[in-house]
């Protein structure tokens, strides 16, 4: 039974990791400071049960410790590519391990486990391997947090080979994605942007999963379609409310899974409009957005009534100052901007 | 809700037009169909009109202006609107947002790409409507672009399927190799559009062809006897035809050409064309320039239609009112320098035609008949220019003597 | 030590200090955006080294790094300006607090990637002696960042190629939120020193003096070409990891918790005749006046103009 409550993306993500490993014990939550406080004496109760010191850096995994103990809630020394070559290891040895790498930006340190070892096992031990492991981190610009913790990277673990990312926009999806993606067999990336971590909607209390590679169409239009991506969402819907003064009926898509990313949905889409936008935080160049554009340009040519747009972050690291962050994210202003092109003769009237 | 004026496209190959006059004032308030203000193209001007009822928030270019074809040149709406445009020139009383660092591409930051120029007649269309117009067997040759850099959408074809061709196409004019190769774009500098068109209308004619002009008297007694009879006739039963030597020698001029097809052909794209049909172009003299409109199927036309059409055309050359299809078209052209007193003179070809015929002014002559006496008569000097390439000297005299065999037996202008 | 560098090293402690409580006063207010990892509590340990380093010699910082930026002789004022994030900031605004800089003084800048300085160092150490100059590198790292496999890479690197690099551990207990006794195999940093082949000293990080003299050594040994040295400080941090921290990894029975290194270097310095009262008196009130007007400056300072988005990507 659906039941109607609020709760935050965060909660949501707690909530279907704490309900994973309930249904199945050899799911495990590593990384650093997913508790915080190990051996610290005043942490652990009489009864052998542990309070968390952190429970992750932004309070995400708060009280799993306490549930599930330290065994399967494991904090580790600062050390990325130690860890996360353990997970990769215990996933191919009959763990589900989830790994959490506090910002995506530390991918430097642990690289390696994903892209050579993780991605690639089954593939190169000819299907003898299987990798459960379900990558969780954290994406976005937003909170002052400058160049080093607050970049978009979903797109380049997308595009390795033998990797599927996830980026939900909402707490439903967050919820049911990640339990998904704890099913999944294989390498799943979960990128969280931290800009969404406060935002509450209906969430079901019972267990549920949404498809990976399924797209969801947010919002039904004729006229022009929108992909986003992540918080990209809502800026989409707002440039479609705008639009909708004009006349314009925008179709939105949550894109939700960026490898594979739904082929099927956004063609349909393309299809029925003709025009097409894409919004996408990451760096401009060899992202997901070009990537759909190129496929679309391909596969759905006859039905392009207007060139694609994409709507990236600028080609620079992400500055500290708060109206220089603000004018590097992409917002509904820039999207009417750079699409003004494929927006103008829908309103405008040509005289003769 | 506001609504953006854009310089149409009067014509196929119209690129550009400019800004002759602007009758409102930013603020003033225009009705839906008022004529707001006057451009001009290479050949006409025209008065564009109100898209809707309103106030004209913002003139974005000036008199003089140059604009693109699809380019804003002002916006109509509501009166406390804000409005921006892309290609901002002019007053904004409105107060539009000054666009943050404009040399600084903040969203993307792609390379820049080097800007496509459409500085060919190319078509710019959507794959989309490109596929439409097929299906629904579209010229779109004869569709007018209103996506982003003129580019003809979905919406065009819709709009055309709805409400008929944007203009029409008659015969399909391909874009001349003979034109391509021309460089045209230094000729012409400093002058008016209309001139500007002129001159380079000509320039192409001297380049591309080998032109020959033959002179020929011819009497003309017999003709203004036939002429003055019409007349009294035509008066004599209320009617209001007015019957022109020059609509007699059209007429002359039309059978002339059907007996001698050569004579009404066109030479483009190393193609040469013979014509049954006859569109005859008519050259008409304005204050400040010259225009060529065409009576379309002069062949099955009588005297009186001709006469008509004649009268017509060339008031609407006149008055600016010429759209395309009147000025495009013709097989053979006729110029008239009688008015101004000449006798011969050399007409320029009208390109792609391979022949024009020039018409002086009456010369009295004093002959000797066949009974040896001294005779008056009035005679008509013909100057028929041709395009060597097609047509030798031998072809054009014979022409010559076949039009002033109707000249001289004019009661056969009427079979 | 002798009186200058004693009156040297307090007026830089205050400096820190005051610095660092203004942060967190404003931080607090809403006005500093992002994250801010302060340092106070740990004074001695930058103090200390800096006070035998020049500007031609080299400092990879952390995440904590005001301490080390304002030791190391970075402009109090453009710090200030740019963990506000504004336009006269040290790096125009466009670092903030984790990336302070000035390469110019030797600060190769705070970093926001835990054992992201030890490469860095290194290299620094490298330039140094290929180009046959007198000077050294110091590395800066917390206990945290001793597990990272940097950690390993840098001080084997440094090691094989004899390089004039100082490798300073601020143990300070806690990485982020978890204990070093729990993420570190070996009890202490300064023991690992030996399977790379160089001294691993440990000292008492509140004492500058200490500090100090453990540097001393390590840089002599440095500049005769006789490669690194690890020097572990046991210090401690009196706020969080970051401002926002209500650090509950933290226990009464921490042995420096109590400990002022400023407090006790005040004592000190005065019993040994290197300060009197009223000149440390002077100097502490000179700090906060320093400090005072870098806020006077930072909140005068604009915000970056919106072109600078796109500046200083390439040379």
């Amino acid at each position: 039974m659906m039941k109607e409550r609020k709760v935050t993306f965060m909660t949501a993500i707690n909530e279907a990791m704490a309900q994973a490993m309930r249904r199945d014990e050899s799911v495990i939550l590593i990384g650093t400071d997913v508790a915080g406080g190990a051996e610290v004496d005043h942490l652990v109760h009489d009864d052998g049960r542990y309070d968390d010191a952190f429970g992750g850096v932004f309070g995400l995994s708060k009280g799993l410790v306490t549930e599930f103990g330290r065994e399967r809630i494991i904090d580790t020394p600062i050390a990325e590519h130690g860890y996360f070559g353990a997970a990769v290891g215990a996933a191919a040895t009959g763990l589900r391990p989830i790994a959490e790498l506090m910002f995506n930006d530390f991918i430097g340190f642990a690289l390696d486990p994903i892209l050579n070892q993780g991605a690639k096992m089954r593939y190169m031990f000819g299907g003898k391997a299987k990798i459960p492991l379900t990558v969780r981190t954290v994406h976005g610009a937003g909170a002052g947090a400058a160049a080093q913790h607050s970049q978009t990277l979903y797109g380049m673990f997308g595009a390795i080979a033998g990797v599927k990312v996830v980026v939900p926009s909402n707490p439903y999806d967050a919820k049911g994605l990640m339990l998904a993606a704890i099913e999944d067999d294989n390498l799943v990336v979960f990128s969280e942007d931290k800009m969404l971590y406060g935002l509450k909607g209906e969430v079901p209390e019972e267990y549920y999963t949404i498809e990976i590679g399924k797209a969801n169409i947010v919002r039904e239009g004729t006229d022009l379609t929108i992909v986003a991506i992540g918080k990209m969402v809502q800026v989409a819907q707002e440039v479609a409310q705008t639009l909708e003064k004009d006349h314009i009926q925008v179709e939105v898509i949550d894109l939700r899974t960026i490898a594979p990313w739904d082929q099927e949905t956004v063609l349909k889409s393309v299809e029925k409009t003709g025009r097409l936008i894409i919004i996408d935080e990451s760096n401009p160049h060899n992202n997901t957005a070009t990537d759909i554009a190129s496929v679309v340009a391909d596969k759905a040519f006859d039905y392009l009534d207007g060139p694609i747009k994409t709507v990236c972050a600028p080609n620079t690291p992400v500055p500290f100052a708060s109206n220089l962050e603000k004018a590097y994210i992409p917002d509904a202003k820039k999207v009417l901007k750079v699409a003004d092109e494929l927006i103008t003769d829908l309103k405008k009237v040509l005289v003769k | 809700m506001s609504t953006t004026i854009l310089m149409p496209k009067l014509g196929m190959t119209m690129k550009e037009g400019t800004i002759i006059e602007w009758y409102k004032e930013v603020g003033d308030p225009v009705e839906k169909g008022e004529h707001v203000l006057m451009i001009s193209s290479e050949k006409l001007n025209q008065d564009i009109e109100a898209p809707i009822s309103g106030v004209l928030l913002t003139k974005n270019a000036n008199v003089d202006d140059e604009l693109k074809v699809g380019e804003v040149i002002g916006i109509i709406g509501g009166e406390k609107e804000n409005v921006s445009v892309e290609n901002q020139k002019v007053e904004t009383p409105a107060s539009t947002e000054v666009p943050t660092s404009e040399k600084t591409d903040v969203i993307n930051d792609r390379a820049p790409v080097k800007e496509l120029k459409n500085d060919s007649d190319r078509i710019f269309i959507t794959p989309l409507a490109r596929r439409m117009a097929i299906k629904e067997n579209l010229d779109i040759h004869a569709i007018n672009g209103t996506g982003g850099y003129g580019r003809i959408t979905k919406l065009d074809i819709q709009r055309v399927l709805e409400n008929g061709l944007d203009y029409q196409v008659e015969e399909p004019r391909e874009q001349s190799t003979q034109e391509e190769t021309f460089d045209s774009t230094a000729i012409g500098e400093g002058l008016s559009p209309i001139r500007k068109a002129i001159a380079r209308n000509m320039r192409k004619s001297l380049a591309q062809t080998a032109q020959i002009t033959l002179h020929r008297k011819v009497n003309a007694d017999r003709l203004i006897e036939f002429q003055k009879t019409l007349r009294k006739e035509a008066e004599a039963s209320q009617s209001t035809i007015k019957l022109t030597v020059t609509t007699l020698l059209a007429r002359a001029t039309v059978l002339a050409l059907q007996e001698l097809k050569k004579m009404n052909s066109i030479y483009q794209n190393g193609k040469l064309q013979e014509f049954d049909e006859v569109h005859l172009g008519i050259a008409t003299s304005l204050d400040d320039g010259l225009l060529v409109p065409v009576i379309k199927n002069a062949h099955q036309k009588t005297l009186g239609h001709l006469a008509k059409d004649l009268v017509e055309i060339t008031e609407k050359a006149r008055n600016g009112k010429a759209n395309q299809e009147i000025l495009t078209g013709s097989t053979f052209t006729i110029t008239n320098l009688g008015a101004s007193g000449i006798e011969y003179f050399t007409p320029i070809l009208n390109p792609p035609e391979t022949g024009i015929l020039g018409v002086g002014a009456f010369q009295d002559e004093l002959i000797l008949t066949d009974q040896g006496e001294v005779k008056s008569v009035k005679k008509i000097p013909l100057s028929i220019t041709v395009d060597h390439q097609i047509i030798d000297g031998a072809t054009a005299a014979e022409f010559l003597n076949i039009l002033i065999k109707y000249i001289e037996s004019p009661y056969l202008l009427v079979l | 030590m002798d009186k200058k560098t004693a009156l040297w090293i307090y007026q830089k402690m205050n400096e820190i200090r005051c610095f660092e409580d203004e942060v967190r006063r404003k931080f607090g207010m809403g006005l500093i955006p992002g994250f801010v990892h302060l340092y106070a509590g740990e004074e001695a340990v930058a103090t200390g080294v800096m006070a035998l380093l020049e500007d031609a010699d080299y400092i990879t910082s952390t995440h904590r790094g005001h301490g080390h930026a304002l030791a190391k002789g970075c402009d109090i004022k453009g710090m200030m300006a740019e963990i506000m994030g504004k336009r006269d900031g040290l790096g125009g605004g466009k670092g903030g607090s984790m990336h302070v800089a000035d390469v110019g003084k030797g600060m190769l800048g705070a970093n926001g990637i835990v054992g992201g300085g030890f490469g860095l160092a290194a290299g620094a150490a490298l330039s140094i002696k290929t180009l046959g100059r007198d000077n050294v590198a110091v590395c800066f790292f917390g206990d945290g960042a001793s597990n990272e496999g940097t950690f390993h890479e840098g001080l084997n690197l440094a090691s094989i190629l004899k390089l004039p690099v100082l490798f300073v551990c601020e143990n300070n207990q806690f990485g982020e939120g978890t204990p070093f006794r729990y993420a570190s195999a070996s009890e202490t940093v300064a023991e690992r020193a030996a399977a790379y082949n160089m001294p691993g000293v440990r000292v008492d990080g509140m004492d500058v003096e200490a500090v100090y003299h453990a540097t001393k050594e390590a840089i002599e040994r440095a500049k005769a070409g006789n490669g690194p040295t690890l020097i572990e400080c046991d210090t401690y941090r009196q706020y969080g990891h970051f401002e926002g921290d209500e650090q509950k990894y933290k226990a009464d029975d921490d042995p420096n918790k109590d400990r002022d290194p400023i407090i006790e270097f005040r004592g000190k310095a005065i019993a040994k005749g290197w300060m009197t009262d009223e000149e440390a008196n002077e100097i502490e009130a000179a700090a906060e006046k320093k400090v005072e007007e870098a806020v006077a400056f930072a909140e005068a300072s604009p915000l970056p103009d919106e072109s600078s988005l796109y500046t200083d990507i390439f040379a």
